[in-house]
């Protein structure tokens, strides 16, 4: 699954990004150089445009009195200087070349008029020409977080990298479309603009055809892949922590009981003021047990500590003689469920679930061919609303509601059921 | 209910829905309409399997009463009566908080198939003496995805309880306190002449006197009649009075003046009654909350230790009432040990203490001084010592008066703290034992 929506994600995502007119690899090893070198621009643009305006604030607010003293002159040709500089150096560096020629070409006296907005113009532009370097850079990114915390998932088995990866994959798709750069098949992107060909299928090919064409238009299938990503994730999150749960347990259970035994023995060991070395463990239990014991020294209170693991040992091998299953029950070895019966039916939930939401998905994306089927009015069927993209959210709202609605209803008359028998039950021992 | 990742699910559906729709890009459109309907479809059936009434929790410890720091085994088990599986089942079995989980765990995640069981146990320290209940059982259902839940409390509880700590007792056991006091069980010298084995010595003889007792060599040495004087074997009878006001339970957490006083009594009881006294217990404070007569014998320690698990520090100090109500019921005879904290009025106390006396009683007083169980002196601040100086101050004159007026009649006031608290209270019995006050 994993690899089907990674699949999904750089089959369906152009390699190729549009920038500054060309078309650039997105996986090129330069371009990671070059937008690392872009940020470093970015940042000092953003430096420049605040120390601009600092120094401008500061000049405005210091400089006029001591403009009497001094040739004014001085001022504008120091404000040109600064101003060519800066601009010529940001027309290089963002522009084709020529421009800072043409800037250049203007007569000073005439092009200090201008030079404060082509000033901003010029940075501005350099910004956001930055900023869309970005995109290329978060792509980057986001594609090797999906993969490290993918391939951190199928190690350990949590929700938490599930999510991460699946976040990352779904959020490198929406900076594709944030940028307008994604390849998903055109007929269904369109769906809902009519004419199509989808529609016509849907009006004039039947259920059947229609589910067809649904099932098998890449953008149904990009989203299934994701869509199943996580849906066996949950499912292999699910079945790891009902099986591991036992193991995990019982191992936690037999390194406590070691801890306890190396305890107890080291409490013998310092009773004949012997060294004893213990493990981190028993170190730290020791402590924490040693700060319990309130009003004694220290060293009395170690003592005190040891003698009631000593106790706690003699307890626990009471218990293991006294209950036969004691092992057994603490470590809770036999609470895991058969693992054939549990995939087979986790497999056939999953099976049911997915069915009926990839039914659910295809009743808000067909609305119109759902309403033609339900005989809904003409009216309606051929109203503007139903070709708009919104119709999905109409369609979705009810649908969900419908499951909560249906869950509460289940709930309230199962309890009252319930509440009947146990009243029932009363009036009957009464 | 959704869980925190049905939430997380149903928000990012909803981003994503919304994203889509913003770029106009449906393949996001569709994944968060997936994503949505994912997080609510198995909600009806899920409510449908969800049938707490179909699972049977059962719990049993392997004992119902235990010493305060000893351990209990507590097993659990859980099986579906049902017939729907439960795929995913969270069983939580709930303890006091004054317990510590010694080893295991007290919850289990599971999948139950109708009819199934699972077992499972964990041992627990119980800290706190008293009465505890272990329980409730909280039951959490998800479904197999973890986007929806519901919980329960099955409100079964089992009852244990839970003496004062035994360990101070074991302690002296430990140290072979038990075989010196086995050997003087019953023996102990006592002024009262009468009957016995032991010889005490000679005196004139009077009317009255019976003749077996008349010593012929020493008449005939003498010329006059002289009888022979015998100890008497008796043992005493001690009522212990333990305060149990508000002000008892100042100190640190599980340490305070009172847990210190339980443990002394404890100590005491048992002393006592290896040795053949009668013991009785009274814990009072705006009236008598326990009451054990004196009586003696090993499984009386029991009977005491139970009164002991119950007390808890409550209300004001009425002393003289309680005195009153405690002495109606015993009215002979016997050595009281007043164990109190002394932080009630002063003519209260002294009004108690002289009905005691009045009715022929001894008492000693072991009491223990607040400051000296409420704060470390090495961890207060210097401004933190000037205060606690100044009320210790103040609370020493207090007891100082108190001390005084108890001493005219006779009373011994000893002020104890947590480090001589329970050798004071054992030397004070086998002194008064030694001069042998209040015998029965």
């Amino acid at each position: 699954m994993l690899a089907a929506a990674f699949a999904t994600v750089f089959m369906n995502i152009q390699p190729y990004m549009k920038y500054e007119n060309f078309w650039v690899y997105v996986w090129d090893p330069g371009l990671l150089g070059l937008t690392a070198w872009r940020i470093w621009l970015f940042i000092n643009v953003i430096l420049t445009i605040l120390m601009s305006s600092f120094t401008s604030l500061i000049v405005e607010s210091t400089i006029p009195p001591l403009l009497w003293l001094l040739n004014p002159e001085f001022f504008i040709y120091l404000a040109l200087t600064e101003a060519v500089v800066e601009t010529f150096t940001a027309a290089i560096r963002f522009f084709p070349i020529p421009l800072a020629y043409i800037i250049a070409a203007f007569p000073p006296e005439q092009w200090l008029l201008f030079w404060p907005s082509i000033r901003w113009i010029v940075l501005s532009y350099a910004a956001t020409s930055c900023v869309w370097s970005i995109y290329f850079l978060l792509f980057q990114v986001l594609a090797i977080s999906a993969i490290i915390t993918g391939v951190l998932f199928l190690l350990r088995v949590k929700t938490k990298y599930l999510f991460s990866s699946f976040i990352s994959i779904q959020s490198s798709f929406g900076l594709a479309a944030l940028t307008g750069h994604v390849n998903m098949g055109t007929p269904l992107t369109s769906i809902f603009l009519t004419p199509n060909v989808i529609f016509q299928q849907l009006l004039f090919g039947g259920a059947s055809g229609a589910l067809a064409r649904f099932l098998m238009s890449p953008l149904f299938f990009s989203a299934l892949a994701c869509y199943l990503y996580i849906e066996a994730g949950l499912l292999l999150v699910y079945i790891s922590e009902i099986i591991s749960q036992a193991s995990e347990r019982g191992e936690k259970v037999e390194r406590q009981l070691r801890v306890v035994e190396e305890l107890a023995a080291a409490s013998s060991m310092i009773e004949l003021r012997e060294r004893v070395t213990l493990s981190k463990e028993a170190s730290i239990l020791l402590e924490r047990l040693a700060e319990m014991k309130i009003f004694s020294k220290p060293e009395a209170a170690r003592v005190e500590a040891l003698h009631d693991m000593r106790i706690l040992k003699a307890y626990v091998e009471d218990v293991f003689l006294r209950v036969p299953d004691a092992r057994l029950t603490l470590s809770t070895k036999d609470a895991a469920p058969k693992v054939t019966s549990l995939i087979r039916s986790s497999l056939t939930g999953m099976l049911l679930r997915v069915c009926g939401v990839i039914a659910l998905s295809f009743i808000c994306f067909t609305a119109l061919f759902v309403l033609r089927q339900v005989g809904a009015p003409l009216l309606v069927v051929e109203s503007l609303e139903v070709a708009q993209p919104e119709i999905v959210l109409v369609l979705l709202l009810p649908i969900v509601f419908s499951f909560s609605m249906a869950a509460t209803i289940i709930r309230t008359l199962t309890r009252g059921s319930k509440r009947r028998e146990g009243s029932g039950e009363e009036g009957s021992s009464g | 209910m959704l869980t925190a990742r049905g939430g997380v699910t149903i928000v990012t559906g909803i981003f994503i829905l919304v994203f889509g729709f913003s770029t106009v890009n449906y393949f996001l459109v569709l994944l968060g309409v997936m994503l949505t309907i994912a997080s609510v479809v198995s909600m009806p059936y899920f409510t449908l399997s969800a049938n707490f009434e179909r699972v049977e929790v059962k719990r049993t410890l392997d004992k119902e009463k235990v010493f305060a720091e000893e351990f209990v085994h507590v097993t659990v088990s859980v099986s579906n009566k049902g017939r729907m599986k439960i795929d995913y089942l969270e069983v939580e079995d709930r303890y006091p908080e004054v317990f510590t989980l010694a080893l295991g765990e007290n919850k289990i995640s599971t999948r139950l198939d109708p009819g199934d069981e699972v077992k499972f146990s964990y041992i627990l320290q119980c800290r706190k003496r008293g009465l505890h209940k272990i329980g409730p059982t909280k039951l959490t259902m998800k479904d197999r995805m973890g986007m929806v839940f519901e919980e329960k409390e099955i409100p079964a509880y089992t009852e244990i309880l839970v003496y004062p700590s035994y360990k101070d007792v074991r302690k002296l056991e430990a140290l072979g306190a038990k075989r010196i006091l086995g050997r003087l069980f019953g023996i102990h010298r006592t002024r009262q002449k009468g009957i016995g084995v032991e010889f005490f010595g000679l005196r004139d003889y009077f009317p009255m006197d019976d003749f077996r007792r008349i010593d012929w060599k020493a008449t005939a040495r003498t010329g006059d009649l002289i009888v022979r004087e015998f100890e008497s074997e008796r043992n005493i009878k001690i009522m212990i009075l333990l305060d149990c006001s508000s002000s008892m339970g100042g100190g640190l957490p599980d340490n305070t003046k009172l847990d210190f006083a339980i443990r002394a009594a404890v100590m005491l009881a048992k002393v006592a009654l290896e040795r053949r006294d009668e013991v009785g217990l009274a814990a009072f404070s705006d009236k008598v909350y326990q009451y054990v007569p004196p009586k003696p014998g090993k499984d009386y320690f029991y009977k005491i230790l139970e009164a002991l698990a119950f007390v808890e520090p409550t209300g004001g100090t009425h002393m003289k009432e309680s005195v009153e109500w405690i002495i109606r019921r015993s009215p002979r005879r016997m050595l009281y040990i007043l164990i109190s904290d002394l932080e009630g009025e002063a003519g209260d106390i002294v009004e108690a203490v002289k009905l005691i006396r009045a009715h022929r009683n001894h008492l000693l007083v072991l009491s223990p001084f607040g400051p000296w169980f409420e704060v470390y002196p090495e961890a207060l601040s210097p401004v933190d010592k000037a205060l606690a100086e100044a009320i210790s101050e103040e609370l020493l004159e207090f007891r100082r008066k108190v001390g005084d007026e108890l001493a005219r009649m006779n009373v011994k006031v000893v002020d104890v703290g947590p480090d001589d608290f329970l050798p004071a209270i054992v030397s004070q019995y086998l002194s008064a034992k030694r001069r042998g006050i209040a015998l029965r």
